[in-house]
């Protein structure tokens, strides 16, 4: 329609046109930049644990004083866990994946000289018979240990007889694909392990780390005063069932203490803490954002529409339906949007080129753009319909009038 | 007391070129009630805002109480219309979220005056003008006429050199603008040079001397140099 | 006159109510979220020991894996920590005003009031030097004296809270204490000391709280504790055989050297570089070149105590109150060039540019102001928010630096949001208006 008097309009009164496309054009930029970030961010915490990580809650303890047994006390407590009602398995496991806590070595596929580096390193683990089972594993090939199978020993560095790796460590000690079952594995110290079983997927410890899927599960009881356990409870009762463990726990022993219970998920979401609150800043800022441009756009319109009462009168008067008036006001919001939204691609990608260059984060994925232009511009559109609902309002009769 | 000297005053664009005053000259003498007469875009209004500072001139001279202001910086006219001169203007120009005492007060403020000084003046004003019970009220609460005597209150709270008057009746009726003439002739008998724009003749009539303004000149430059003294000799005149 | 604007301004923030409660909460909002950045990142980067930055040094040698360096990104540094043999060996040295090292270990305590049941904590054992070098504040008692850093003295430091849990927080000081299975006498009580970011060992969490007990690190070989931090080794070693975990090339201790001039500085360097020589020439793995001294500020940057999203929030933040200025300024040009016509009397009536263009700011100073105050209102609730998203221990709040940023930001930012409507508005001719009003 008309806009070339639009136009003309515009450029006469520049400031106000000019600010509110700058604030449409940084607005743009903010987002689509928070978008993407959030998005790596939410891709990362959505990866595949491999484990039934809602349902598992892990339990640390620490034996103390003269009477304290280990080993007999590992028995009691897992037998005292897998008679409470809700448990459906609980097996020892001396570590909490995702947690940002464990530990990790380097692991090769033939001896290796002490100044050589390790072929692959993995995140380990000691568990028992039951441990794959509760953690909700799934079993690629070979299979998983038997109970005569898991050692007793101190230390933890020993390297037992069997072991079960992910398909990830497999890959990274004997190539892409190939079979793993069967095969030894060395340590630094050459000592063997032999690989009877290879799990699908499995998550590590540290959510940051390359080698995350690098898991290799040792068949071993380590001796020492530390006890650690994966239970695995029916769907939904993780949170309410970690008291109860931790009560049930200490009613065994006063010569334990229960260092921790906590479910994995809250494992989880401390080591994913700054990236979840990454995510929920960028969501927030990029919301209050585009709510103050918003009030923004609605106050020049408002601001716009008392300026030309006359001048809208006058057209008013001269001919132009209401439906001409809400044009007007939609079409120029719409041009002061559409410069906005072309400057706002500009600054998105200098803002995201920035960002690479300072943060060496990831370029811009140029699909982000085009929802949010369009976002935009339909927001920009609903804030200038009340101001201009109230410019189809004024009377004709006004023109006539000297204010 | 003011003396113009062939002032002229262009408003351009950038098609044209409008001479509103052109070769302007008029000398007012102190103690003088001036109407200023003349039809619609004659000038007259253009003559009052350069006579008071508001607006440029293009060309000529322009005494002003025995001091050359022809090319004064903005500061130092600001200056000067807040201290030589008081202004009332048709549509009053009150503030109107201030009330009359704030109003009278503002061009005390830009003055400097300490509070004690501005008290003294505000109130002599608004009691000279009859106001002084309503000192609190707010302009939109007073009738038309009751808000130009608090533009004149406002006007001589300074005690001006001269007053320069736009028209002061022209939106009220004529018993208010009757009452508002009575107050102008009582603060120029006390001293205070008037300069009137108004297109009323029965006003314009009662000053010392009328000034006929025609495309931006005085129509007769016969006047110029008449002073007349006393109310009842310019009537007489007439 | 000052006085005379302020009450102008007050004037037309109650006149334009809508339009002013708008501008207000823009710049409150813009705020409101630019000082919860900027206070997240100014406490995650601040330095708890800023007063004694220039003589502490955390200390560390290269004896790290010949094939690989530790930091694969920063080759050039050393392991952030020190393995048992090289921190003995580097403890003989006179040269440092004070010297320390330390580890965290597990503890159960058992209180002597059986009804409450035992507690695992992770306590840290050190030399009496910590306290003295770390200026930690007592409640009650000292540090343990140099003897128990020589010989076995089963002497233990309580933090404010273990000793309020404990001993009801009265002075415990030569009481005893039962930490795992042995009984310690109490030698001191910490005052309140948790500083954050936890400068002497961010290795287990930066942002954790301080340990609640202390213990002589010269028990360590008597008492063979659970360690509690992390351990990072190069060589293949059996970590259950003590002695030969502690002969190991593992890294696992903190160390630490107070050194208060330059003299002792560079000695200190060259006593590292000839201990680094020396061991190399025995045959072990040792870079003689690799030597870290670094500062509490500088090892919170190695450590990357504040992260990259950290600086990208508070960018991004900034730009966020940028928008929030523009919009400021459009409707402050808007609520200004409504007010021509009083301007333009105003003007007339004596007001001069410089004063008009004053007023406006004034107004704008005001409106800061009040925005800076909800701003401040706003950030409070956003860091709340924040310490709960960060699982942050300790205190996040506006410290008094905090709140002077934020309201000069608040104030200059309205007032530069000002400037440009401002000076339109004196530049109205003040004969302009006149007629239409």
């Amino acid at each position: 329609m008309e806009i070339r008097p639009i136009l003309s309009a515009m450029l006469r009164s520049k400031t106000g046109p000019l600010l509110i496309a700058m604030q449409i054009a940084i607005t743009l930029a903010i987002v689509v930049n928070a978008a993407f970030i959030t998005d790596q961010r939410s891709e990362k915490m959505g990866r595949d644990t491999g484990m039934d990580d809602q349902n598992l809650i892990f339990v640390g303890t620490y034996g103390f004083g003269a009477s304290y047994d280990h080993r007999e006390s590992i028995r009691q407590d897992l037998d005292a866990l897998r008679a409470m009602p809700g448990v459906v398995n609980a097996a020892y496991m001396d570590g909490v994946p995702l947690s940002g806590s464990g530990a990790n070595s380097g692991y090769s596929d033939k001896p290796i000289a002490p100044s050589q580096q390790a072929v692959t390193n993995a995140n380990y683990y000691n568990v028992d018979e039951r441990a794959p089972e509760t953690l909700g594993l799934k079993l690629e090939s070979g299979r998983w240990f038997r109970a005569d199978e898991i050692e007793y020993r101190p230390g933890e560095t020993f390297m037992p007889e069997s072991i079960v790796i992910t398909r990830a460590t497999a890959d990274g000690l004997f190539g892409e694909g190939e079979l793993a079952v069967g095969k030894l594995v060395y340590d630094a110290g050459n000592d063997t392990s032999r690989v009877i079983g290879v799990v699908e997927h499995m998550q590590g410890a540290w959510v940051n780390w390359n080698n995350l899927d690098h898991v290799l599960l040792r068949g071993a009881i380590a001796e020492g005063p530390l006890g650690g356990y994966v239970v695995r409870v029916e769907p939904g009762l993780a949170g309410q069932m970690v008291a109860e463990i931790e009560t049930k726990l200490q009613e065994i022993s006063r010569n334990r203490v229960v260092i921790e219970v906590r479910t994995l998920a809250d494992h989880m979401a401390e080591s994913y803490s700054r990236d979840s609150a990454m995510i929920q800043l960028l969501s927030g800022v990029s919301l209050l954002l585009v709510a103050v441009t918003a009030l923004g756009i609605i106050g020049l319109a408002a601001f716009n529409v008392n300026q030309r009462r006359k001048q809208i009168g006058t057209r008013r008067a001269l001919g132009a339906t209401r439906r001409d008036v809400l044009r007007y006001f939609m079409t120029e919001s719409l041009l002061i949007a559409g410069i906005g939204v072309l400057l706002g691609i500009i600054l998105a990608f200098l803002m995201s080129w920035w960002l690479g260059t300072q943060f060496s984060l990831p370029a811009l994925d140029w699909r982000f753009i085009p929802p949010a232009i369009f976002g935009l511009l339909i927001i920009s559109q609903l804030a200038v319909l009340g101001p201009a609902q109230r410019a189809t309002l004024i009377s004709p009769s006004l023109a006539t009038r000297s204010v | 007391m003011l003396n113009m000297q062939n002032i002229s005053k262009v408003y351009r664009t950038d098609l044209v070129q409008t001479y509103a005053l052109r070769d302007f000259s008029l000398e007012v003498h102190e103690g003088e009630f001036v109407s200023v007469t003349g039809p619609s875009g004659s000038g007259k209004t253009t003559f009052l805002n350069i006579a008071g500072m508001l607006e440029d001139f293009d060309g000529g001279t322009y005494m002003l109480d025995g001091e050359n202001v022809s090319k004064l910086s903005d500061n130092a006219r600001s200056k000067i219309r807040n201290q030589k001169i008081g202004f009332i203007f048709q549509g009053f120009n009150l503030i109107p979220d201030l009330n009359l005492w704030d109003n009278v007060d503002v061009p005390l403020r830009y003055r400097g005056f300490k509070s004690e000084e501005r008290g003294r003046r505000i109130k002599e004003a608004l009691e000279m003008v009859g106001l002084g019970s309503r000192m609190k009220h707010l302009p939109s609460q007073l009738s038309g006429g009751q808000q130009q005597r608090v533009a004149i209150a406002r006007a001589i709270a300074g005690s001006p050199r001269v007053i320069m008057a736009d028209e002061p009746t022209g939106n009220l009726d004529s018993l208010m603008a009757r009452q508002v003439m009575e107050l102008l002739e009582n603060i120029n008998e006390a001293g205070t040079t008037i300069i009137m724009v108004t297109h009323d003749p029965e006003l314009a009539r009662r000053a010392h001397r009328n000034v006929h303004v025609m495309d931006g000149q005085v129509s007769d430059p016969a006047i110029l140099q008449q002073p007349v003294r006393g109310r009842q000799a310019a009537v007489a005149e007439n | 006159m000052f006085n005379y604007y302020i009450k102008l301004a007050v004037l037309s923030i109650r006149r334009n109510p809508v339009l002013s409660a708008l501008m207000v909460a823009a710049i409150a909002v813009g705020i409101g979220a630019f000082m919860t950045m900027l206070t997240l990142y100014h406490t995650m980067s601040g330095n708890p020991i800023w007063w004694k930055n220039d003589v502490l040094y955390v200390v560390g040698v290269d004896t790290w894996d010949p094939a690989q360096p530790y930091f694969e990104d920063r080759p050039e540094l050393p392991p952030e920590q020190m393995t048992y043999r090289d921190a003995k060996a580097l403890h003989e040295s006179g040269i440092p005003t004070h010297k320390t090292y330390t580890f965290r270990v597990a503890g159960v305590i058992e209180p002597a009031n059986k009804d409450v049941a035992p507690f695992i904590e992770m306590g840290r054992m050190a030399t009496s030097d910590f306290f003295a070098m770390f200026d930690v504040p007592f409640e009650y008692g000292a540090a343990w004296d140099a003897r128990a850093d020589q010989t076995d003295e089963f002497v233990t430091v309580l933090s404010k809270e273990t000793n309020d849990k404990v001993f009801a927080g009265e002075n415990s000081v030569g009481q005893t204490i039962r930490i795992d299975s042995r009984d310690y006498t109490v030698v001191g009580v910490l005052d309140e000391w948790n500083p954050y970011p936890k400068f002497y060992d961010p290795t287990t969490g930066a942002f954790r709280d301080s340990e609640p007990f202390y213990l002589p690190a010269q028990l360590y070989e008597t008492l063979q504790p659970q360690r509690g931090g992390s351990t990072n080794c190069w060589k293949m070693v059996n970590i259950a055989d003590f002695d030969a975990f502690n002969n190991s090339e593992c890294a696992w201790l903190q160390y630490w050297v107070q050194l208060d001039t330059p003299d002792q500085q560079a000695r200190y360097r060259d006593f590292l570089s000839a201990y680094l020589q020396e061991q190399a020439e025995l045959g072990r793995s040792a870079r003689p070149n690799q030597i870290l001294m670094a500062t509490p500020a500088e090892w919170m940057e190695i450590q990357e105590v504040v992260g990259d999203d950290n600086r990208v929030l508070v960018g991004l933040s900034a730009l966020f109150l940028i928008v929030c200025l523009l919009n400021t300024v459009g409707l402050l040009l808007a609520k200004f060039l409504g007010r021509a016509g009083e301007i333009s009397v105003r003007r007339a009536l004596g007001a001069s540019r410089l004063q008009v263009f004053r007023q406006q700011l004034v107004e704008c100073g005001c409106i800061g102001l009040l925005g800076g105050v909800f701003g401040l209102g706003l950030s409070a609730l956003g860091l709340l928010a924040v310490k709960g998203m960060y699982r942050y221990d300790g205190r996040l709040m506006m410290d008094g630096e905090m709140l002077m940023v934020a309201f000069a930001t608040a104030v200059l930012a309205s007032i530069a949001a000002g400037l440009w409507p401002a000076w339109q508005i004196c530049r109205v001719p003040p004969a302009g208006y006149l007629k239409t009003q």
